[in-house]
């Protein structure tokens, strides 16, 4: 069992240092998150106008961390009009006990003690051109001002991002970084997030991918989609799945697919990937996911796989025909 | 050969033949124990559990009846014995009383469940007949029927005849085929072999079997098999030395060309008096190959065949499949493209390909995502040595026609890290075989499954057997 242990934590060593800490993340393949305003109507995209994303810090790292967020503002060119832009989004740092382990920071839906912990840093945007196309920089933290989670190895600080007024959608980035200037990554950090509110590309080329951790204790997982807009297929690949297509929401409603883990996939990623329609793509396609396990509990989506991305390995069986 | 000249009146003959005996390995050659060195004993009969055979040992106290040989040599009697302690050792043989005379009696053949016998005896057996030499006491067959273990009612074969000789009874157990040994008029040569079946309540007319058995020379010593197969001696039939002990069966109503038995049966001594088991694996012969005629048993040498499978042929077919197609993967967004490594590809989720020739082919599977139109080269790759099956291999026709030789050849065996010591042929008929090639002929229609096995040389883990039969139809034309 220590062996399996060892393999897990060097894995995460491994691939959390071999990339930049960003959500979404290289091998997501996702242009922006995406959080609307109150006043905005659930079928653009945004079920409940909340994003909750965790950032892991390794609990031997010792430097000052930043949190920094691309194009932070709503407004100018990449977030979404509905009218004019009029809409605000407050971005929160959380940290200390209960940031994470709350079991409010850890649902989808934004009620109850979801800000739970310590509020670092806060900070509301509305429409300013200073922060369109730009950067804004949380901290510099100490790690150790996260929740430290023994699961994990490392402290954890959450980032809420609530739209506070309005109807439109602020499409954003976030980054982990040693320095406040540019995006250097945490050496072992990663990001997660138990429910993903993202904007799909236009192009229909272009395949998007989160990566859902599958723990030994998972015997079946459902899968629900919010607002796909029917927009293609929504398809699952593991270690040990070489495709499996699940079903795609449409506009406004929420649809679920269940499936059993098989034993090859426990303790590995899995990868939801989203393949658009190729005629007829739909534009500004704004959608929300999330996976529970068997007893309902949410699995985290973690920017860069643990494990890395998962791919089935192909291998050829022969017999002699009679 | 003792046993006709003793027959033919005159009983002379000293004339012995020294050969030694060619372990041949398709049958095991011993000579029963009870034989004497310096007597003869001769034509062995099954009945009960045991054999009655005819010997010139004494069995009279009081009187005693000699040939006209130099040696004056007793007269044939019939004797019965049985195996004990597993058949290593014999009883010591016992006179058949009742049917013994003073004179000449023997070789039997009983039938009916041994309840009736046909036996070969002089004509007359009064005293005045002392001088058997006398013309007239030829040999004919009597019969005679079995109650409270004794035997009585003897009655004579009506062709018997004082100018020629009737011997060598071999009758079908229901007892109305009889084959004999005769040099009545108007045969081919010397003695021939005759049929007579038992019609109506009397025995035909003796049919000479004709120029398909009987040669110039003399045929004598007939069994009846119950698969019709007819085993019997001859001089003729280009036989090796004196007599050879030749098989023959009847073919769409004709009796096919004898064939020689060959070593062990066969030897340039006198081979004769064959008797054979109903699955043609065990039986006994006399010889006169050490000197005096002499009793063998033999019995196959050839194992029992063991765990035969079909022979699967060598086509060079395979199924290619992905390994772990499951069933919660949707069919349909992944396609497979199929290189065999032989200039061939083909696009199918399971795709079938026949090689051409043996050798080696690394077979690639390209996966295009049919939902993105991606094409991943090269997923997987799977060295693909293209052999034959690992199994002994008979190589014959898949059809025969009745009375013709068919060949069989193990040569393409292929058994992989063992080298192959010996070859085993059963054809379904009974018949055996041994050798990487062999010859064999069918006297029926019908299917018949032929086994091959072969044994290894011994190795690490002893002899290891590999066993394979196929399917072959014999008609008659």
């Amino acid at each position: 069992m220590k062996r399996i242990v060892v393999f897990c934590l060097f894995l995460f060593v491994i691939f959390f240092s071999a990339y930049s800490q960003s959500a979404p993340a290289e091998d997501e393949n996702i242009p922006f998150l995406v959080t609307f305003s109150k006043q905005a109507e659930t079928l653009w995209g945004d079920d409940d106008f909340v994003q909750i994303f965790f950032v892991l810090i390794p609990e031997k790292f010792n430097k000052p961390v930043y949190i920094r967020i691309f194009d932070p503002d709503c407004g100018g060119d990449y977030d979404e009009i509905n009218g004019v832009f009029d809409t605000e989004t407050a971005f929160s740092v959380y940290g200390g006990k209960k940031c994470w382990s709350d079991e409010a920071a850890q649902s989808t839906d934004p009620v109850g003690n979801f800000k739970s912990g310590n509020m670092l840093a806060s900070k509301t945007f509305g429409n300013n051109p200073k922060y369109n196309n730009s950067w804004y920089t949380f901290g510099p933290f100490n790690p150790n001002e996260g929740e430290l989670v023994n699961k994990f190895g490392g402290y954890v600080l959450k980032v809420v991002i609530e739209g506070i007024s309005g109807d439109d959608g602020n499409l954003y980035r976030l980054f982990l970084s040693t320095s406040s200037e540019e995006n250097k990554p945490v050496e072992g950090g990663n990001c997660f997030a138990y429910e993903y509110t993202f904007r799909m590309w236009d192009d229909p080329k272009q395949i998007s991918h989160i990566y859902p951790y599958v723990d030994d204790r998972t015997i079946s997982v459902r899968i629900s989609n919010f607002d796909w807009d029917n927009d293609g297929f929504i398809r699952v690949v593991s270690v040990a799945r070489k495709g499996q297509i699940i079903e795609a929401s449409g506009d406004n409603n929420w649809v679920t697919s269940e499936f059993k883990i098989m034993a090859e996939e426990k303790n590995t990623s899995l990868d939801i990937q989203m393949i658009k329609n190729k005629s007829n793509p739909v534009k500004n396609n704004n959608v929300v996911v999330n996976v529970r396990n068997q007893y309902g509990e949410l699995l985290p989506f973690y920017t860069i796989p643990i494990g890395g991305v998962p791919k089935y390995k192909y291998s050829i069986g022969v017999k002699q025909k009679e | 050969m003792k046993r006709i000249s003793a027959h033919i009146i005159c009983f002379v003959f000293g004339l012995s033949f020294r050969i030694i005996l060619i372990a041949q390995p398709t049958y095991n050659l011993e000579k029963l124990n009870f034989c004497d060195p310096e007597l003869d004993e001769f034509s062995p009969a099954y009945f009960e559990d045991g054999i009655v055979f005819c010997s010139d040992r004494k069995n009279n106290f009081w009187v005693t009846y000699t040939d006209t040989s130099e040696d004056s040599r007793q007269l044939y009697d019939l004797y019965f014995t049985k195996p004990i302690k597993e058949g290593k050792k014999w009883k010591s043989p016992e006179p058949l009383n009742g049917l013994n005379t003073l004179f000449q009696e023997g070789p039997a053949c009983f039938y009916n469940g041994n309840n009736n016998v046909v036996y070969t005896r002089n004509l007359y057996t009064q005293k005045k007949f002392g001088n058997y030499y006398k013309s007239g006491n030829t040999l004919g067959l009597f019969f005679a029927e079995r109650i409270n273990n004794g035997w009585t009612n003897i009655i004579s074969f009506p062709y018997n005849s004082e100018e020629y000789n009737i011997m060598h009874p071999a009758i079908t157990d229901d007892g109305k085929t009889l084959y004999f040994s005769s040099d009545m008029p108007e045969g081919f040569g010397g003695f021939d072999i005759y049929v007579s079946y038992y019609r109506h309540g009397k025995w035909t007319k003796p049919v000479n079997l004709g120029l398909n058995i009987n040669s110039n020379k003399d045929e004598v010593f007939p069994f009846i098999h119950s698969s019709g197969r007819l085993f019997f001696s001859s001089k003729g039939w280009n036989s090796r030395g004196g007599f050879d002990i030749f098989y023959s069966q009847q073919v769409q109503g004709a009796w096919i060309k004898p064939q020689n038995m060959k070593e062990p049966f066969s030897s340039t001594a006198d081979d004769f008096g064959l008797i054979i088991d109903k699955y043609l694996q065990s039986g006994y012969f006399s010889s006169s190959r050490n000197k005096n005629d002499d009793i063998f048993a033999f019995k196959s040498a050839i194992t029992e065949f063991e765990n035969c499978t079909q022979q699967k042929e060598n086509k060079y077919c395979y199924v290619f499949y992905e390994n772990g197609t499951s069933e919660g993967d949707v069919k349909g967004t992944m396609k497979y493209e199929w290189d065999f490594g032989d200039g061939t590809k083909v696009r199918a989720v399971e795709a079938e390909h026949c090689y051409e020739k043996k050798g080696k082919y690394i077979v690639q599977l390209n996966v295009i995502d049919s939902l993105t139109n991606e094409i991943q080269l090269n997923q997987a790759t799977y060295e693909l040595e293209v052999d034959d099956y690992e199994q002994p291999y008979i190589n014959a026709p898949d059809f025969g026609i009745i009375g013709q030789t068919i060949n069989f050849d193990a040569k393409q065996t292929y058994l992989k890290n063992v080298r192959v010591a010996k070859y085993y042929w059963e054809f379904g008929d009974g018949m055996k075989s041994i050798g990487e090639t062999v010859n064999h002929v069918f006297y029926n229609e019908g299917v018949y499954d032929v086994k091959l096995q072969v044994e290894t040389t011994p190795g690490r883990t002893g002899v290891k057997k590999y066993c394979v039969y196929r399917t072959i139809s014999i008609s008659n034309q």
